[in-house]
């Protein structure tokens, strides 16, 4: 399988697999480790994140998955697919369906993507382009709250030790927890795209402005105790306004983002597609139905209170493992070796 | 097909709640609720009492009243008594908090005396019950006399360590008990109601205090014995630690004259004059207001959190007694920008 | 004379025998130059005789078979005879006179077809500008666009489809500028249809279109001559046949749908507001309903408390479910407006007055439905009118289906499965190989911008690219 994207379609995948998932769970942990500088630790982690891509950029061509590195990451993309299912499927129930059961839930969530993994690659390369629309809305809503803006809570930042700012980064780190789908995507960029440089700056800048938007938002609008409380923040920000049409914003955002969970999905398993097809051909269309059977039962048994609460404490470890360390050792032994992905697909 | 699914909630199967009362603490609390019957095209305000432990479980047993399905979501006002108040408020409001088809939105207010009272007061009203309190606690908002405190930004305030709560407090007077009225707002000290009551021509200067954003402030008073009335149109404010114990605050007021039954101010040096009366009169207002913060240990302006970014080494737990023994400087300098349309 | 047969008597039965009959076949022997007898066969129904008689007379008087192309004018020819040939031009008009002498076929191709006189298209009403449409004619058709394009470059080609029915239908499209794959796989699939009947455009569609189960149109209809040159000149083809007054133009965009001559005829700032307009009530038609629906039997929480007091005390006594209470609406609705089109159009009005006013305020009093539905459902069937385009029309009045009853089964999360669904499907969706969602996918910025304003017509003098190939990703 092989797709050739544009310097857009390209970014707005990254973005969409980015912010996905993580959006409305990722204040939490970041606030109530790094206290009152948590928007400080966000913006040197986010400086962190430019360099590293930065650095991907160069050596994205050094980037090739081997046999054993190509498993490794197949189980950690089933079970992070599964785990960001379940998360969703967990935060739809716990917010506006408490009683439909989880297969019906998982149904909705999975035929979707199903249906799209088995179209064109095209569409789950374009699908993206609606998270677009939904940014606005989402930036106007929340800019309601303006008026209950609590501008000392930012402050002071001395407040933070040693410990805050190093469990605050790790999780501002897992912001940019997918940081390997861009090396794997990079590669199907059309030649003559640009991006390294300008194009790139701007795409991690918006990225990181869509975050610190969050995470400064909420960061005013709630005291600092009560991040010990609210697990995710933006919605509870916009379940406490009220427009003269709308009463609960609140359910309007998980509308939305059940749209935006499924359509990351969507772009999270056109990568793993395209990692797995790349030589495998026969059967792609069972093979991707056996996997969406994958995310469902594990997504089913995972789908609980205790388990998620338990994974979350731990997911500061993915970036680490696999954004981080096994992108570095892969690039820099292949490097060693001098192959490159132009010479390995020949 | 028409079972309906797992999630239905029909709309015409439930009962809307505009109104919630909760007094007592836990043990033996007490729950009322206001809800429209309609009977043929008029709604009559019916309302349900209910005993219990805690306050979903007054609810329960509430439910247990109505035909339909009670539904909270569209509550708009809570009153809750001044007992339950004083035993701290964060406990009581927990379900709220938890569960999300419960209105955060709401108003909460304080009531003297029994919150039955203020329920069966709602039967005479046209507005909706719960939409009569928010719209009382609004309109008084404009005017900075009560600050609008819903159950989520009450929260953030409770939860902050550097911030005190006040809330609209009602009282109900009149012989019939039909027409509740405002009572002023009610001081809360470290999450706990304190018993005391700034009344609505002080609270109007907590509301000068805090400065909020678009608010007017109204005062009369008698100048060389003749009626003055003003607006404070606009506030600013300066605020700094001048030693680790004293505090000043600038106030700079923005004055519309409404009522001056004097020959004019045809003569620029009477308006200077006027001036200074304004400030010596507001700033023994508000050192009186401060003074009574000050004894209530309530920072309902939230120097605390301004200490913390200011002299984080000042701020700790003990906060509320540095608050209490702090010097507090107000200066006020007023400026009449506008005179109505004669002199 | 014996009773023995004159040769051309025998040819003459047997031509007649080999046309079955039919009332309307002539054939009779004529006597041409010098005694020669020639035969003179035609459909009387369709061929103009009193031209035909002319043109016979000039012949007789004024030609003779021994210059070279004696026979060649703009109506005739002469070929050798060929019986099998001789049906077809019979079918297609044409009137033959067969000399028996040299074997040869005088053709004169002078029909007479029953046809309309043009006419404003019934179904796409402007307010201001041509009001041509096209006619069941091919000549007309063309002389209609002709007018309009004064350029070589538009070339006609034809194809004849349908063994029993031999229509012609013919594509154009505008040299060099054409998209060149899309022109292709539009002359494999006619070539590849292979059917006996052939009498609608709508199994023309059938044959064109990527997916045929899809409930969008891929293929643009119009009877429209000024919007097919438009179309033309951004690079599509025009499909049109005999048969038909409707123009098949392809490859097109969902929101092509959307577009009317209108908006350019009108001014730019005003034609602009409209079209957002109309693709605002794209959105409404699809989820209005639903939303409600899911509104009153899932969420009420998120209506402000004034607005819900209204709703609640509407709805307290409905007996049914809402989702009932829309279909039983909808229903009201899709009837009438079966019933108005079937009928003729002064009874049709009548129709929908008693439908819309008396059933309408009947069902309320009856108190089966609420009259918060009724809003509701009357905004939608206006929203879902507003498309200019009928097919739209009634793909979007389906689809609106579904969604309800997705949302009285899941609520808002219904919905959003819907959504994700359609959108899918969207972008699945081709028009003859190209994307269907053009320009939103792939994303052209600038394009998508004029999907909501009509800009000047001194700015775009670019054609638009939307469909220039290998600008999507291929698999």
């Amino acid at each position: 399988m092989n797709i050739q994207l544009t310097r857009i379609q390209f970014f707005i995948i990254i973005f969409t697999l980015f912010t996905g998932f993580v959006y409305i769970s990722i204040q939490t942990p970041i606030i109530s480790h790094g206290k009152r500088s948590a928007w400080l630790i966000f913006i040197a982690s986010s400086i962190f994140i430019y360099l590293l891509l930065v650095f991907y950029e160069k050596t994205y061509k050094y980037f090739i998955l081997g046999k054993v590195t190509t498993m490794i990451y197949h189980l950690y993309w089933l079970f992070h697919l599964s785990f960001a299912v379940a998360y969703s499927m967990y935060i739809v129930s716990t917010w506006i369906s408490p009683y439909t059961p989880k297969i019906a839930l998982l149904f909705l969530f999975l035929l979707p993507s199903l249906y799209a993994s088995l179209s064109r690659a095209e569409t789950a390369v374009n699908v993206g382009i609606v998270f677009g629309i939904f940014i606005f809305f989402f930036i106007f809503f929340v800019l309601n709250a303006y008026e209950d803006f609590e501008f000392r809570n930012l402050l002071p930042i001395g407040e933070s030790g040693w410990k805050d700012w190093m469990w605050g980064s790790l999780y501002s780190l897992n912001a940019y927890r997918n940081a390997e789908c861009y090396l794997i995507l990079r590669k199907f960029v059309m030649k003559d795209e640009k991006i390294s440089g300008m194009p790139l700056f701007i795409f991690i800048f918006s990225l990181f402005a869509m975050f610190l938007f969050s995470i400064l938002s909420v960061m005013l609008y709630f005291s600092m105790e009560e991040f010990n409380l609210i697990s995710e923040p933006i919605l509870y920000l916009l379940h406490a306004q009220e427009v003269t049409f709308v009463k609960r914003l609140d359910l309007i955002f998980v509308f939305i983002w059940v749209f935006i969970t499924i359509i990351t999905l969507i772009n999270y398993i056109l990568v793993v597609r395209l990692v797995h097809f790349q030589k495998v051909r026969k059967f792609a269309k069972s093979r991707i139905v056996i996997y969406h059977l994958f995310i469902f039962v594990i997504a089913y048994f995972i789908a609980k209170f205790e388990s998620i609460q338990m994974i979350r404490q731990y997911y500061w470890i993915p970036f680490l493992v696999f954004g981080l360390l096994l992108p570095i050792l892969i690039i820099s032994w292949n490097k060693i070796r001098g192959r490159t992905i132009f010479d390995s697909s020949k | 097909m028409l079972a309906g699914c797992w999630d239905e909630r029909l709309y015409k199967d439930h009962t809307v709640v505009s109104l919630v009362g909760i007094e007592g603490t836990y043990g033996e609390m007490k729950s009322y609720f206001a809800y429209p019957e309609l009977q043929s095209g008029n709604s009559e305000i019916t309302i349900i009492e209910a005993n219990g432990i805690d306050v979903r479980d007054t609810r329960l047993n509430a439910d247990l009243k109505v035909e339909q399905a009670m539904d909270l979501s569209m509550m708009s006002t809570i009153l809750i008594s001044e007992t339950t108040a004083k035993d701290g408020l964060n406990k009581y409001l927990n379900v709220f908090y938890r569960d999300p088809t419960n209105s955060i939105t709401a108003f909460l207010v304080l009531v003297e005396g029994n919150v039955k009272d203020y329920m069966e007061a709602s039967k005479s009203w046209t507005t909706e019950a719960g939409e009569y309190f928010a719209r009382f606690i609004r309109s008084k908002e404009e005017v900075s006399i009560v600050p609008n405190r819903t159950i989520q930004t009450a929260a953030a305030i409770l939860y902050s360590d550097g911030m005190d709560l006040v809330l609209p407090y009602m009282v109900l007077k009149d012989k019939d008990k039909k027409r509740p009225e405002l009572g002023g707002v009610g001081l809360f000290s470290k999450g706990k109601y304190t018993g005391r009551v700034l009344k609505p021509e002080q609270s109007r200067f907590l509301g000068l205090l805090l400065q909020e954003r678009g608010r007017k402030i109204k005062y009369s008073t008698l100048y060389n014995e003749r009626p003055l009335s003003f607006t404070i149109l606009d506030v600013n404010r300066k605020w700094k630690f001048e030693s680790p114990n004293t505090m000043k605050m600038d106030y700079e007021l923005e004055v519309e004259l409404e009522e001056f039954s004097d020959v004019g101010l045809r003569d620029v040096n009477k308006i200077s004059e006027l001036e200074n009366f304004i400030n010596k009169k507001i700033t023994d207002e508000v050192n009186e207001v401060i003074e009574i913060l000050q004894d209530e240990k309530c920072d309902a302006l939230g120097l605390g959190n301004f200490l913390r970014v200011k002299n984080p080494q000042m701020f700790d737990d003990n906060w509320h007694e540095t608050f209490a023994n702090l010097e507090i400087q107000v200066d006020i300098k007023s400026e009449i920008l506008k005179t109505g349309l004669i002199h | 004379m014996t009773e023995e047969q004159n040769p051309e008597q025998v040819i003459l039965t047997k031509l007649k025998d080999s046309f079955y009959n039919s009332a309307d076949f002539v054939a009779k022997p004529i006597s041409w130059w010098d005694n020669e007898v020639a035969i003179l066969c035609f459909y009387s129904s369709i061929v103009n005789k009193a031209d035909v008689e002319r043109i016979m007379y000039f012949f007789k008087e004024h030609l003779r078979d021994d210059n070279m192309y004696w026979g060649e004018s703009i109506y005739t020819s002469v070929i050798p005879l060929d019986e099998k040939q001789l049906a077809k031009f019979l079918c297609d008009g044409e009137t033959i006179i067969v000399r028996l002498k040299t074997r040869e076929m005088i053709r004169i191709n002078l029909p007479e077809m029953a046809y309309r006189q043009t006419d404003e298209p019934a179904s796409e009403h402007v307010l201001q500008g041509s009001r041509e449409g096209l006619v069941e004619n091919f000549d007309v058709n063309i002389s209609l666009i002709r007018k309009r394009v004064k350029s070589h470059r538009l070339v006609v080609k034809q194809k004849t489809i349908g063994y029993e029915t031999n229509t012609t239908v013919y594509y154009l499209y505008m040299e060099q500028l054409v998209d060149e794959e899309a022109l292709q796989l539009v002359e494999e699939r006619l070539d590849k249809i292979k059917v006996d009947l052939f009498y609608s455009t709508g199994q023309l569609t059938d044959y064109m279109e990527d997916s045929v189960w899809s409930p969008f149109p891929q293929l643009l209809k119009t009877e429209r001559p000024d919007r097919i040159i438009a179309s033309l000149h951004e690079g599509k083809i025009a499909i049109l046949s005999d048969l038909s007054t409707t123009a098949i133009i392809g490859p097109t965009s969902f929101f092509s749908f959307y577009q009317t001559p209108d908006d350019f005829n009108g001014r730019a700032v005003t034609g602009s507001f409209y079209r957002i307009l109309r693709i605002f009530s794209f959105i409404i038609a699809i989820f209005l309903p639903a939303f409600y629906i899911a509104i009153v039997s899932f969420h009420f929480e998120i209506l402000p408390l004034e607005l819900s007091n209204q709703i609640k005390s509407d709805i307290e006594n409905i007996p049914y479910r809402p989702i009932l209470e829309a279909v039983i609406l909808e229903m009201t609705i899709e009837l009438i407006r079966e019933a108005s089109i079937r009928l003729p159009t002064s009874v049709g009005q009548t129709i929908g007055i008693v439908g819309g006013l008396v059933i309408g305020d009947a069902i309320v009093s009856a108190g089966l439905v609420s009259n918060m539905m009724i809003i509701i459902v009357a905004f939608t069937a206006i929203s879902s009118y507003v498309v200019p385009s009928t097919e739209m029309n009634s793909s979007i009045r389906f689809l609106r289906f579904p969604f309800m009853i997705l949302a009285a089964f899941f609520g808002f999360i219904g919905i959003a499965f819907g959504a994700i669904i359609l959108l899918i499907h969207l972008l699945n969706l081709t028009s003859l190989k190209r994307p269907y969602l053009t320009p939103i996918i792939p994303f052209n910025p600038k394009a998508i911008f004029k999907i909501f304003i009509r800009m000047p017509f001194f700015k775009p003098s670019k054609h638009p690219k939307s469909f220039s190939p290998n600008e999507d990703g291929k698999s």
